[in-house]
């Protein structure tokens, strides 16, 4: 695949249908009819005209039926010409004041103007009596009709001539852009054309209806019947020949009378003569001649046309047939090269599926003949045909070479049209290694959202292939949109209970239990299921997830599953019970008091879900990635030579439940991937890094309902990893006896992980990667960004590493640095001070402290405090009283040795946050969690104070003196009579929080 | 069938300007959508756009400032 034939496909010829959206933009919308009364009667047959030719553009899917207005007289068409705007005029024989030659002239004389094209309105004359139309071309001179037509009762004629102009405004720019096909048509006998052209036009359009149902969306689907072929209709051999000089490599075919004329008389051959100078420039185009006169048959075979005699009876239905087989119009048939039908193929995947079996003899006779270039034409795929045109059966060693080539252009190209779309599901069209498609109508949610989005950058700069050997990609997923939330909980009468209930577990109990479960979604997941048997992940999607300044980063829950059972019909009721988990989330208390602190209602939250394809390996009953994380664009906490837009990275072996849930990562800067600065002494790396990993376990009891609430995972030690060969990616070594760590794993010791062999020794470009990213995201998303992914390196050997990127969504970043005078305030009056603050500007609203005091606060028992904190947090919410945090350790960690394991909806009303130090550990915050995620879309006043440090204060004996409202275990509520405030100045990144009443004025 | 693999067009790693050098994400940037403005100099890079009908186009030069 050349470069060039990668712009094909870009830009019009496949994928994104950017051409094809600038196709017919030449349309026929107001018609004037100017006919006797009795004329349209006639017309009309039973007075419904517009209503059958509305009906008639409805049934074809056929955008804007044109509006018909009718006068009777000349002299009010005059006038209604003037006053409005008309795209065509037909003119009957009968008109009541002006003859028709004579109105269309003074037609012709007002000089109307296409659409602002300079060219004039076409002006038609419908007959509908042949002798008295035969007078009329005997006395008069009707070139001043740009066509002339005969009513022979089929009224879907108006759409022939209106589809004829139409095609004759658009030829040169569609063909132009995407390569529209043509047939050309010639015809001088006006009854014949006028019979043949609503059949023609009739025939394009079905057979464009019949391509509809492989459109891969509703807006590609519409977006294709524009790219139907155009009929070239002329009356004379110069005309003809003009069209197929001018577009001869977009013709179709040829239909095409004998006799007419050329030089400007008759002459008899007229149409063998042209198909012969037609044949030494293409052997290969369809041509069909007809004449009153059979004698012609044998003469039309010599030049390689079909015959038809038009006195048959069975013209018009031959011609149909005609029109089937030699224009490529409905499905491929394999024949042997005696004609013998062998096999047919009606789609794309069935083309490549039968391309594999039929025997070479038929490959080789329909390849000489141009018959799978035609028939991809005929079928509007313009680019596959390109693939195959220029080509010939020699240019291969072999056909079974051919056959090869013509299966991974289609296999090439049924790939890359799907990519950066979200196509509706069906199965014969979903390609379970690539597709993102979805089911059910209404929202995708916001996470669906931001993949697609992100899957559209990553095909748009084709940065899927921009490494060597790795392959960049959104995993393939399906969507399930919102409709079918409703759905489910109209049918199963569960929303007003779940707003109500405020017990999770009686939420999930009654969630499983429903009983009704959309049956459209139901089919398509388990077409979904046939296709796909790898572990699955189950994530929510939310209408407000991922929003910049409400995250819900971690409120909803993700089921992992290992979709392994050898019963279908288990690992669907697996499936659907995961999903109907996803929709009880939506109304877990963490979701309820997430929302109370925003400004949406409850009722306004609705449910997408999506269900996407895991990246890892499969070892001994647990699958999981290589290692994953999350990278952000901005560095809250940079330490030299770090820079805030540097960008910072969390990674840790296995799933990325040890990153988004705070547990201990390797954390680094994409620039400088090789300064570990955590691992800054032997000591400090044995502390801080992973001791065990993530994974899916693929060997839960599936017969236990109660499972299916867990995520799924479970944690396995670093041995396990060593042991399934994935550990050496990521481990080095400490070696006890000489207190010094070695990268790898080659040595005998202790393991750690610390990336060193990706980061220093680079055996993998990750830095490289997420550099790449982090500067694609923030340039699409017009703000910083923060990115989650998942890497499998124990891809099988000759397949690309898998690179998955699973999530992204905009962080908030304040920019703003007001001057602020912070030196000035003695510790004195602050409660606390730091030079390690995340926040911008003033806060003065809050008068309340949750404090968990360090000095007496016990490790073992963090998950207890959580609950309580929890508890605190719903009352202060509920009265709508923001609060100031002060506890020690890492919050929203979860690990509850480095603090109190608290998710965010737990503190949600805290405003401000002071992590102090445990008295015997220090522990930073991780930037890569959900806590912290929401922590900086909330603009939470983030202080971490750090002992012993001469920048940083806080007055534990102030605290500890307050009266205290409410005290439970170690956490104590403070109410105090005025409010603190808390200064913060983003770029110093320095914040102060004064005591009440020790403001100092500005000077 | 990779679709980058053939195309052998050289990235541009530097603005041909001030000679900054162009991230990698701008380089995908200009190979894709064949201009780009530097973001230290202001210079409008421009690269020939490929079309289908013009498979030899020649290079282009960047725009003034």
């Amino acid at each position: 695949m050349n470069h060039l034939d990668t712009n094909w496909v870009e830009h019009g010829y496949g994928t994104r249908f950017q051409g094809f959206q600038n196709l017919m933009r030449q349309r026929i919308r107001d018609i004037l009819i100017v006919s006797s009364l009795y004329d349209l009667y006639l017309f009309e047959e039973d007075g419904r005209l517009y209503e059958l030719i509305r009906n008639e553009y409805l049934s074809l899917q056929l955008s804007h039926a044109p509006e018909l207005t009718r006068v009777s007289k000349g002299y009010e068409a005059i006038t209604l010409l003037k006053e409005r705007v008309f795209d065509m005029v037909i003119i009957t024989l009968h008109t009541e004041d002006i003859p028709p030659v004579k109105l269309a002239s003074l037609i012709k004389e007002l000089d109307i103007k296409f659409a602002g094209l300079d060219i004039r309105i076409p002006v038609v004359l419908l007959a509908f009596d042949n002798r008295e139309l035969a007078d009329l071309l005997r006395h008069s001179d009707v070139s001043v009709f740009d066509k002339i037509f005969i009513w022979q009762g089929d009224f879907r004629l108006i759409i022939g001539i209106i589809k004829y102009f139409e095609d004759k405004l658009n030829i040169d720019h569609d063909t132009k852009i995407v390569g529209v096909q043509s047939i050309i048509l010639i015809e001088d006998n006006i009854r014949d054309y006028s019979s043949f052209l609503p059949i023609i036009y009739t025939e394009i359009i079905q057979q464009s209806q019949r391509l509809v149902g492989e459109g891969i969306n509703l807006s590609h689907k519409f977006l294709r019947m524009r790219a139907r072929p155009k009929i070239l209709m002329s009356q004379t051999y110069e005309e003809a020949w003009e069209y197929f000089t001018n577009y001869k490599e977009h013709i179709l075919g040829i239909i095409s009378d004998i006799d007419f004329p050329r030089n400007g008389k008759h002459q008899e051959k007229a149409g063998l003569e042209l198909t012969a100078e037609i044949r030494k420039h293409h052997s290969d185009i369809p041509v069909l001649l007809q004449s009153s006169d059979g004698s012609y048959e044998n003469a039309a075979h010599l030049v390689g046309a079909s015959f038809l005699r038009k006195g048959s009876s069975t013209l018009l239905h031959d011609l149909r047939n005609f029109m089937k087989q030699y224009f490529s119009f409905g499905d491929f048939i394999f024949r042997l090269p005696d004609g013998t039908e062998i096999a047919r193929a009606t789609d794309l995947k069935s083309m490549e599926q039968t391309l594999k079996i039929v025997p070479v003899d038929s490959i080789q006779f329909h390849a000489e003949r141009n018959h799978f270039s035609n028939w991809f034409k005929a079928r509007t795929e313009f680019w596959l045909a390109h693939q195959l045109r220029p080509k010939k059966v020699s240019d291969f060693k072999s056909v079974d070479d051919l056959r090869s080539h013509i299966i991974t252009s289609l296999r090439y190209y049924r790939k890359m049209r799907q990519r950066g779309l979200i196509a509706d599901f069906q199965k014969e069209s979903f390609d379970p290694n690539n597709s993102f498609a979805r089911i059910g109508g209404g929202s995708l949610g916001g996470k669906a959202r931001g993949l697609g989005f992100l899957n559209i950058l990553l095909n748009n700069y084709q940065i899927r292939s921009q490494f060597d050997g790795i392959e960049i990609s959104v995993p393939p997923a399906i969507v399930i949109g919102t409709d079918i939330f409703d759905q489910f909980l109209e049918e199963n009468d569960l929303r007003g209970f779940a707003l109500e209930c405020e017990n999770d577990s009686e939420i999930k109990k009654r969630f499983l239990e429903a009983s009704v479960f959309p049956e459209e979604a139901v089919g398509q997941l388990i077409a979904f299921l046939d296709l796909v048997r790898t572990p699955l992940a189950v994530r929510s999607s939310s209408l407000l997830e991922d929003s910049q300044y409400h995250p819900f980063a971690g409120v909803y829950s993700t089921i992992m599953i290992p979709n392994n059972d050898h019963d279908p019909f288990k690992r669907l009721s697996e499936l659907v019970s995961s999903i109907k988990l996803i929709y009880a989330s939506t109304f877990f208390s963490n979701a309820k008091n997430y929302i109370k602190v925003t400004s949406y209602r409850h009722e306004e939250e609705k449910m997408a879900v999506i269900i996407q394809k895991m990246v890892g390996t499969q070892f001994n009953g647990r699958f999981y990635p290589t290692f994953s994380g999350v990278a952000k664009s901005y560095n809250f906490y940079p330490l030299p030579p770090q820079k805030t837009e540097d960008g910072i990275v969390s990674v840790a072996l296995g799933l990325g439940k040890m990153v988004v849930e705070g547990g201990e990562t390797v954390r680094f800067s994409p620039k400088h991937p090789g300064r570990l600065i955590q691992f800054h002494s032997v000591d400090a790396a044995l502390k801080s890094s992973q001791q065990d990993f993530y994974a899916l376990s693929l060997l839960q009891n599936k017969d236990d309902e109660s499972n299916t609430d867990e995520s799924g995972t479970k944690l396995y030690p670093l041995d396990t990893a060593e042991q399934d060969g994935t550990l050496h990616f990521v481990a080095s070594t400490y070696s006890f006896e000489n207190h010094s760590i070695y990268d790898g794993i080659s040595r005998v010791g202790a393991r750690l992980v610390t990336f060193a062999p990706i980061l220093k020794n680079r055996i993998f470009p990750l830095a490289n990667i997420l550099e790449l990213l982090l500067d694609m995201g923030s340039w699409g998303m017009g703000a910083e960004v923060e990115i989650e992914f998942a890497v499998n390196l124990n891809t099988k050997r000759g397949e690309p590493v898998d690179f998955g990127v699973l999530q992204m969504r905009p962080i908030v970043v304040s920019h703003e640095t007001e001057k602020m005078n912070l030196e000035k305030y003695e510790n004195t009056a602050l409660v606390a001070r730091s030079n390690e603050v995340m926040g911008n500007g003033v806060i003065n609203e809050i008068s309340d402290i949750v404090f968990i005091d360090p000095e007496h606060f016990d490790r073992a028992k963090t998950r207890d405090t959580a609950t309580i904190i929890n508890l605190m947090n719903s009352k202060l919410v509920k009265e709508g009283r923001p609060y100031l945090l002060i506890g020690p350790g890492r919050w929203g960690s979860l690990d509850q040795w480095l603090g109190i394991p608290v998710v965010w909806s737990q503190i949600s009303g805290a405003k401000a946050i002071i992590e102090c130090q445990f008295k015997d550990l220090k522990v930073t915050p991780s930037q890569g969690s959900h806590f912290f995620q929401n922590l900086t879309s909330f603009s939470v006043a983030y202080f971490t104070i750090t002992e012993n440090d001469k920048n940083c204060h806080i007055d534990y004996n102030w605290i500890r003196n307050l009266p205290f409202e409410d005290e439970n275990n170690f956490v104590k509520l403070i109410r105090l009579e005025k409010p603190l405030i808390i200064k913060m100045n983003a770029g110093q990144k320095m914040g102060i929080i004064i005591k009440p009443s020790e403001e100092v004025e500005d000077e | 069938m990779s679709e980058n693999k053939e195309n052998n067009e050289k990235p541009l790693e530097q603005c041909p300007h001030c000679k900054a050098p162009l991230s990698s994400w701008e380089q995908v940037l200009l190979k894709v959508d064949r201009a780009l403005v530097c973001k230290k100099c202001w210079y409008r890079i421009s690269l020939p756009v490929i079309t289908p009908g013009d498979p030899n186009a020649k290079p282009g030069k960047g725009d003034k400032k």
